[in-house]
């Protein structure tokens, strides 16, 4: 056979791993910000751009798509190259992939503290960057399976299948999840509504993690595990099942992040079956990493890099254990809405991405710029610090969680709650967050002597942009099965069928959920009093997504007594008809305000009020970690945007009367003038143009209509 | 949330959707067994070492 020769694209890889530790630097040093406010309030400095609200969803948004987005690119193309013994497909889509992706990263920074958002977590980005990131995602998607069709190997590796998995089911969500009616430049609205919404939402959610954060790292496992170690995987039969169920399995999951809320039975029940059944595969993977180290544990002993490896599987085996067990009714009874879920997720982003992407950078930076790492016990004292940080990190949060959770549930022996002011719970668990920072700060650390260590390491070394290589060309591949060849091996050969394979495997799941939900939606049980939200509520609305109250604040009475009691009526599917977006949110620090606009209710608040708390919260609540909204005080609403915001609402199917948008401006102004007539009744003069009139408007809205008129709610078709 | 699952209930064949999910999953793995098990060793070999070979 010919020998051809070629080169290695080291270029890229170089890029990519730069930018991960970039990025992973900001993203770590934004989070450590993040736990700061909440031990010291004062940390959100009193402007927009920098409070928590704006702040969190960049921690969120730059760890999981700059850091663990970069470090997944930089895996994908190094070991693709090697695994297929060809250079990536074309160097310009490399480079588009590159630049397009930081550019993608940027945007998001700087709309992000500008308050521009959908208002989704994990998928906060406006439209014209979701379209960016589409055009991106394709670039990438082509370079991949072009990679593969000018391969001199005649089968994919198990993590190039990994690879494939992750491309065709990241972009299915993305799309889906991120359909949106564009107002303006910068701000749009989802076309779901409510219960639907929500469950696209955490379809996509729950999936983002399993095919952004765990299938391309699963690839980058059985790819950089045995590599480091210098041994074959445990069971390559072991990781076809591993594949081929996980991916099956793992889309079926996401209403698991919906129990107990205004989510039809059934599909709470698939999402907690498919998510037991999880265990196996994940674990089948975990077992198969660990196990590749048989008899070579010395090895362990001596290598930084193997020593991050062996976290971080085992990581990715505790963190879908835990998964699992989380979405148990009885179980997410008590950790939904706690720092439970903050400790899961840290227990799966720093172990099991963090880790994996160190000891993959430890392993690379010396291999590419030809030299030796500078210190093997700098990168075991990062190995060190890292860990304690974990625990320290994730530790606190777990105890946090079922501190609170347990004091939410309690009842004296009158039957009254023990701990009626949410507050209580609050300021109970603030040694438990002062207690992460340090474990923040530990981590952070160790990435700190990375940096260094590689920095020192890449000046001794020689960087060569273009690696040599040869290899023999591949013979011509003959379409049909060949004798005595087994169907999955033809399939591997055929990547195009065995991308649509995959395509039909993830869809099977992704559509068993969501056709039902379009059947029902004409289903969903409305409420005759739930009315659409006044121009000013709608607006005020807005404001609430901007500022990302959601983040700490749900809106979903749960139907246990000790919410019902704290809160009032539990939550109803029909309420949510008009929300686009929902915002049911996923953790309160705060209470929950489904029902706070109920007059009489337990949880109503005067306008005065309001006013006061946005202006130093700690003046109604004393001790309160909650940042001032000063701003909305003097900020002018964007009033012209409201007939706009009306015609879009219409076009989603939202009842206004007809030619509602002309006379929107003219109700807006007149239930913000009564807001201010209130607030000056009270003392405090305002002009009823300020935003805050708005966001009292939205806030006493709430849990509104279903209370006011209870004869009318009976249940409609 | 009871009322809920009356309506979806009332959907006419939404129980079709509980018995194709166990179907289309037994088929998956009992389908998924038989392949991996009638895998060749020396093509199993090949693959495995794909990661240790390349440069």
């Amino acid at each position: 056979m010919e020998q051809q020769q070629f080169s290695y694209d080291n270029k890229i890889v170089k890029y990519f791993a730069i930018a991960t530790i970039f990025w992973g630097v900001i993203g770590m040093v934004v989070g450590l910000l993040v736990a700061l406010q909440f031990s010291f309030p004062a940390l959100n400095f009193g402007l927009p751009f920098t409070t928590f609200g704006r702040i969190r969803p960049i921690h969120t948004n730059a760890v999981i798509f700059a850091f663990v987005g970069n470090g997944i690119f930089t895996g994908v193309y190094y070991s693709m190259q090697r695994l297929l013994k060809t250079r990536m497909f074309s160097d310009i889509l490399s480079k588009l992939h590159f630049w397009g992706w930081q550019t993608i990263i940027l945007l998001a920074a700087v709309t992000l503290a500008l308050g521009y958002t959908v208002g989704k977590e994990y998928a906060e980005l406006e439209w014209p960057i979701d379209i960016l990131i589409a055009v991106v995602w394709l670039i990438f998607g082509a370079n991949l399976l072009g990679t593969i069709a000018v391969r001199r190997v005649k089968h994919m590796y198990v993590a190039i299948w990994f690879f494939i998995a992750s491309f065709v089911t990241v972009a299915l969500l993305h799309v889906v999840n991120s359909i949106e009616i564009p107002v303006s430049f910068w701000k749009s609205y989802t076309v779901y509504a409510g219960v639907q919404d929500a469950l696209v939402q955490w379809w996509y959610g729950h999936n983002a993690v399993a095919f952004f954060l765990t299938t391309p790292y699963l690839g980058l496992m059985y790819y950089f595990l045995p590599k480091v170690a210098n041994r074959p995987i445990y069971s390559y039969k072991l990781s076809i099942l591993h594949f081929w169920s996980l991916i099956f399995l793992y889309i079926w999951a996401g209403p698991h992040h919906l129990l107990y809320q205004a989510l039809p039975d059934w599909a709470q029940s698939l999402g907690t079956v498919f998510s037991i059944m999880l265990w196996a595969p994940s674990w089948g993977g975990m077992v198969n990493g660990l196990l590749t180290l048989r008899g070579a544990w010395d090895k362990v002993r001596d290598s930084a890099v193997l020593k991050f490896f062996v976290v971080a599987i085992t990581a990715y085996g505790m963190s879908t254990f835990e998964g699992p067990l989380l979405s148990i009714k009885s179980i997410n009874a008590i950790s939904h809405f706690t720092d439970w879920t903050i400790a899961h997720a840290h227990i799966g982003a720093l172990a099991w991405n963090g880790f994996l992407t160190f000891g993959m950078l430890y392993w690379l930076f010396p291999t590419l710029f030809r030299t030796k790492l500078y210190s093997e016990k700098l990168a075991n004292a990062h190995f060190w610090i890292g860990t304690l940080g974990i625990l320290l990190y994730a530790v606190p949060l777990y105890w946090a969680a079922f501190t609170q959770t347990l004091m939410w549930k309690e009842f004296t022996k009158e039957g009254v709650l023990a701990y009626p002011n949410f507050l209580e719970t609050v300021t109970q668990i603030m040694p438990m967050y002062h207690t992460r920072i340090l474990g923040g700060i530990l981590y952070l650390t160790g990435v700190i002597l990375m940096v260094y260590n590689i920095v020192k390491t890449v000046k001794t070394g020689k960087f060569v942009d273009n690696e040599a290589a040869s290899a023999p060309a591949l013979a011509l591949v003959t379409v049909s099965r060949e004798t005595g060849e087994s169907g999955h091996r033809w399939l591997e050969r055929r990547y195009v069928r065995f991308t649509l394979l995959v395509v039909v495997a993830v869809a099977i799941g992704g559509l068993v959920q969501i056709i039902p939900m379009l059947v029902v939606k004409s289903n969903i049980p409305t409420i005759s009093s739930v009315k659409p939200y006044t121009p000013l509520e709608l607006q005020g609305r807005d404001i609430y997504v901007r500022e990302g109250c959601y983040l700490c604040h749900s809106q979903m009475v749960r139907p246990f007594r000790s919410e019902t009691e704290r809160y009032g009526e539990y939550s109803k599917s029909g309420e949510f008809v008009y929300d686009h977006p929902f915002q049911w949110g996923s953790k309160r620090t705060g209470p929950d305000l489904a029902r706070e606009g109920v007059v009489g209710g337990k949880m109503y608040k005067t306008a005065a009020w309001h006013f006061n708390h946005m202006n130093q919260p700690q003046s109604t609540s004393p001790g309160s970690i909650m940042p001032s909204y000063k701003w909305l005080i003097s900020d002018n609403l964007d009033i012209n945007s409201t007939p706009a915001k009306i015609r879009v609402m219409i076009t989603l199917g939202v009842p206004y009367e007809k030619d509602y948008d002309t006379k929107a401006i003219a109700d807006l102004m007149k239930q913000a003038n009564e807001i201010a007539a209130d607030l000056k009744a009270n003392g405090i003069t305002v002009e009823p143009q300020k935003e805050i009139i708005a966001v009292i408007a939205y806030l006493q809205k709430l849990g509104r209509d279903i209370s006011q008129n209870p004869a009318s709610n009976a249940v409609k078709n | 949330m009871k009322g809920f699952t009356e309506y979806l209930l009332n959907i006419s064949g939404i129980d079709i959707y509980a018995i194709a999910s166990m179907l289309i999953f037994i088929t998956l793995f009992v389908g998924l067994g038989i392949w991996v098990s009638r895998k060749d060793a020396r093509y199993i070999d090949e693959m495995k070492n794909l990661p240790i070979s390349s440069n």
